[in-house]
């Protein structure tokens, strides 16, 4: 999957990992043909504990009631006609993907830069950069959001969506800069170095070694940061003039329980577009991926 | 994202006004200036410039605000919302800047001492003779000797519980927290100040709000004592309609409107007002301490005292409203249900307030929490 | 790493350090500093004035907050300690035994964490309720013969949402870190006879360690300032210190109290940081000779 690293044997998602993993395993012996198993019904326990309650959800999204509980009352579509048909919604949610689409490759670029700076080299002020990039992880969202309010407001700047994504920017980048440098900080440097040694540039580094080695950390960083930007309250609270973020109307209209089935109707589909999306941007890397390896290959081959 | 759950906490239910789902529009074309006659009329001041409006967003939906705007073309309508009044409170204390900010009145006196709003003048507001004299001398709303609001939603609470597990009612705060038959089936609100007054009103105290340290002890430990009385403490509407609904609690302190709601679902309910008394939400809307566009802030005021909306928002949600001209256009039923059927009654309520000694309150919320 | 880069590294780490460090400098450190002037300013309810320690020491000095404290720090780490324990081997199946279906199970893993975060809590009521689906199928199975309460309104409840909720925050990292093992250490290892657990032991952990150590940062350390979970889940007694810095900021309006408890929280996690640290060294240390 990554570089030229050796792969598995391969195999597809779910059920067919049992079924492929077991057959393999049935040369080998009853061990491992449990180990296999066990790692199957493992993976497929987590997955159930993560979604279970996620279907459970998207059931209950055309559950006919205002009260999301058991039992189930009877199949009704309307919570997705009022979703679609509430103007403040949809233009809050208009507000909050461009928010987050702006956010996420700012991240990915600071997140990275400080991933490198933090695990590539040895300086006397590593130890205070990493707790500086740490550090906003570590503070409550609420006080980063009050702190940043009254220092726009001593700067007379205005609050806006701006506003908004710049400290969406400063909360998410060092979560970014903590998974990238977890992988950095395993991950052989001579590559780059033997790369750099052959007479490769440092962009041809950069896009043929380093982003093919790191793509899963920055696949799961993008989503990360979309996902943060995308459903923070309080910053954005705190930060936000008068156009209204997805959380804020969520927030904001909570109060009343017939909102309850409206917002758990638009959250379900929100979610189902992003899983599409997700699936379908893989789909177009794995298919350029190939080629990409092979011109790894050959620069590291000399 | 973990941490936007968070803000759940600060959800607070029905202390706040109101929401519309109806098209307000139709009917509500009237003036944003005095009267009730509709449709166009452009509103008698020629508004311009750009009004803040920082409130529930209920009360800034499209359905009550368009007509207003297109009466006004050249104003701006800014619409910030909130979800709390200790959200707003903070926010509005870091510096944000608005004309009408939506209060209640448990929040009045923190935000006059913060210097967050100004007075109102009564004068501006043309249907000012016509509101409830209750709702308009509720502690709260007349502080030190001025109006802070224009008092246009407010509510009862009361006893809510299952008539099927509980045949023969509950008729108190002090049997919600002390029968043994409830025990672990009550909820409660998450917030220190009902639920430590209900624990007061339920001991005998008639002022839930004056209570001395002394008192708090002996609310404390009867809160400490009746603890396994209750399941959770609930943070909103849906919160407590899932737990009813769910069977993990029979009973509760909560608010006509949920015996409604539940009935609506099918799920028998029953609402009672409390021995002890009926604590009681007020909300309005106010004016910022630093609003800019004071002519438009009371045309906003005016606009949301207008009986259509008030009626709309009755209707939707059973809230009491403020106007009396607002009974006109509702049904007995209706009336009845929210309680204005004999509005002089309102003086015996018990409206809600943050006390002078909240830290107090909050180290006995604490010391329940953490017993 | 080892190599000695003297002179020109200042101006390599300055390129890839400046910009982050910047923006975190004026846009992170400028509102701390207008903040936590507050922790040092007596204020309360009603406004604010004169300069004080008093707002840490009433962090530090009332029982109650050391008792909070002691309860978040047992909850905290009873849900840190079970994650670790899956997320580990979740980590390893997915660096080493996935195969083709590495990526698609990341990308779940990492998905499952988009759903509106209110509404998740009213499925984790469904599911863990006196009337939930648990309690059902453990009677519908025998195994009980009245519900367990004890399963939603309890630390229980609050320990297992946690968990989940902050599984693949706990997975990412490790999953990265392990990801850059050799796999053919991992054969060598089999070939020499190692059973799993000592490859475990010996192997992966060791290896794994930054991995680990970034999780701790990540889910450990903002588990100290939950307030909502336990709050939704905990029943009356869901009272962290996070609940805790909340109260004071958002309903007293004592920023300084908050931001002296958050300056507080902020020291201990420093501490734990270090210290954990220093384990995932050591480790590493053990590994290498």
């Amino acid at each position: 999957m990554i570089g030229s690293r050796s792969e598995p044997a391969p195999t597809e998602l779910g059920g067919e990992v049992a079924v492929r993993a077991a057959s393999a395993a049935a040369a080998v012996g009853w061990r491992a043909r449990v180990a296999a198993w066990a790692r199957v019904a493992f993976l497929n326990g987590v997955l159930l504990i993560l979604y279970g309650p996620l279907v459970l959800l998207v059931v209950f999204s055309f559950n006919d009631s205002i009260i999301i509980a058991l039992p189930f009352r009877g199949a009704t579509l309307r919570w997705y006609e009022q979703a679609l048909a509430n103007a403040r919604l949809l233009e809050a949610l208009r507000n909050s993907i461009l928010v987050a689409l702006g956010v996420t490759p700012v991240c990915l670029l600071l997140g990275t830069l400080a991933a490198f700076g933090i695990t590539r080299f040895r300086y006397r002020l590593r130890g205070a950069v990493a707790g500086l990039v740490g550090a906003p992880l570590v503070v409550p969202w609420l006080l980063i959001g009050v702190g940043a309010l009254l220092f726009f407001n001593r700067l007379r700047i205005p609050l806006s969506l701006r506003t908004v994504a710049i400290m969406h920017v400063v909360c998410t980048f060092p979560l970014v800069a903590a998974i990238v440098s977890a992988r950095l900080a395993r991950f052989d440097p001579s590559q780059e170095e033997a790369a750099l040694d052959l007479g490769a540039r440092p962009r041809e580094v950069l896009r043929y070694i380093v982003i093919p080695q790191l793509a899963p950390a920055l696949a799961a960083s993008a989503i990360f940061a979309f996902s943060w930007s995308f459903n923070n309250f309080e910053v954005s609270f705190f930060t936000s003039g008068f156009e209204l973020t997805f959380p804020l109307w969520v927030f904001s209209t909570l109060r009343h329980a017939q909102n309850l089935p409206v917002v758990n109707a638009i959250s379900t589909l929100v979610s189902a577009v992003q899983v599409v999306a997700v699936v379908v941007a893989w789909r177009l890397a794995s298919r350029g991926r190939t080629r990409r390896e092979e011109v790894a290959v050959e620069i590291l081959g000399g | 994202m973990w941490r936007a759950l968070a803000r759940i906490g600060a959800v607070r239910l029905a202390l706040g006004s109101v929401s519309a789902l109806a098209v307000v529009a139709a009917a509500c074309g009237g003036g944003a200036e005095p009267g009730p006659t509709p449709t166009g009329a452009g509103g008698e001041v020629e508004l311009t410039g750009t009004v803040t409006f920082f409130g529930y967003e209920d009360s800034m939906r499209d359905e009550i605000m368009r007509p207003f705007e297109e009466q006004h073309p050249d104003l701006r309508v800014q619409k910030a919302p909130y979800s709390s009044g200790d959200e707003a409170i903070t926010k509005l204390r870091g510096g944000f800047q608005a004309d009408v900010v939506e209060i209640c009145v448990e929040d009045t006196r923190r935000m006059i001492d913060l210097g967050l709003i100004q007075p109102i003048d009564p004068a501006r507001i043309p249907e000012w003779d016509e509101l409830f004299p209750a709702l308009k001398q509720a502690d709260g709303v007349y502080v030190d000797g001025e109006y802070w609001l224009v008092p246009e939603q407010g509510g009862t609470s009361g006893i809510v519980y299952d008539p099927e597990a509980v045949p023969d009612g509950i008729s108190s705060f002090r049997q919600l927290l002390t029968d043994p038959r409830l025990e672990g089936r009550v909820a409660l609100e998450d917030t220190a100040s009902t639920t430590i007054a209900v624990a007061a009103l339920a001991l005998g105290y008639e002022d839930p709000w004056s209570l001395t340290d002394t008192d708090l002890e002996r609310v404390k430990s009867f809160l400490i004592d009746h603890k396994s009385t209750v399941r959770t403490l609930y943070k909103g509407d849906s919160d407590f309609l899932n737990l009813f609904r769910s069977g993990e609690i029979v009973a509760g302190y909560g608010y006509p409107d949920y015996e409604l709601a539940l009935e609506k679902e099918g799920i028998p309910a029953d609402f009672v007002f409390a021995e002890e008394g009926q604590l009681t939400w007020i909300c309005g809307y106010g004016l910022s301490a630093n609003a800019q566009n004071l002519d438009a802030a009371y045309a906003i005021l005016n606009w949301e005292t207008e009986p259509e909306i008030q009626a709309f928002f009755a209707e939707e949600y059973n809230y009491l409203v403020s106007n009396r001209r607002t009974l006109d256009l509702l049904d007995e039923k209706l009336i009845r249900r929210i309680g204005l059927d004999h509005p002089e009654q309102l003086a015996q309520a018990i409206p809600l307030k943050i006390p002078e000694n909240y830290d107090r309150w909050l180290e006995v919320w604490r010391e329940f929490k953490a017993a | 790493m080892a190599r000695e880069r003297t002179g020109r590294t200042g101006m390599r780490v300055a390129a890839f350090v400046a910009s982050p460090i910047v923006v975190l400098l004026v846009l992170f450190v400028g509102p701390m500093v207008v903040i936590l002037a507050t922790s040092f300013v007596r204020s309360s309810i009603t406004g604010a004035g004169g300069l004080t320690l008093e707002n840490y020491l009433t962090a530090l000095r009332d029982p109650l907050y050391v008792k909070v404290l002691g309860k978040t720090a047992l909850i905290a780490t009873l849900s840190m300690l079970t994650m670790l324990a899956i997320a580990i081997p979740l980590g390893y199946l997915l660096a080493f035994r996935a195969g083709r279906a590495e990526l698609p199970l990341l990308l779940l893993l990492v998905l499952s964490d988009e759903l509106n975060p209110i509404v998740k809590v009213y499925a984790w009521r469904m599911l863990l309720g006196r009337r939930g689906l648990i309690n059902d199928a453990l009677m519908a199975l025998g195994l009980i013969s009245r519900p367990i309460d004890a399963l939603l309104f309890s630390d229980v409840a609050v320990v297992i949402v946690l968990s989940v909720s902050w599984i693949t925050y706990t997975t990412i990292p490790i999953y990265a870190s392990m990801k850059a093992i050799d796999p053919n250490l991992l054969e060598a290892a089999g070939d020499l006879g190692a059973g799993l657990v000592t490859t475990f032991r010996k192997l992966i952990i060791p290896l794994a360690a930054p991995g680990i150590f970034v999780s701790l940062i990540l889910v450990y350390i903002p588990l100290f300032s939950e307030f909502a979970t336990p709050a939704l889940v905990g029943g009356t007694s869901g009272y962290m210190i996070g609940n805790v810095v909340q109260e004071q900021i958002l309903e007293l309006g004592n920023w300084g109290v908050g931001s002296a408890l958050s300056v507080v929280l902020l020291l201990l996690s420093g501490l734990l940081a270090l210290v954990s640290y220093r384990l995932s060294r050591l480790h590493r240390v053990g590994v290498a000779t």
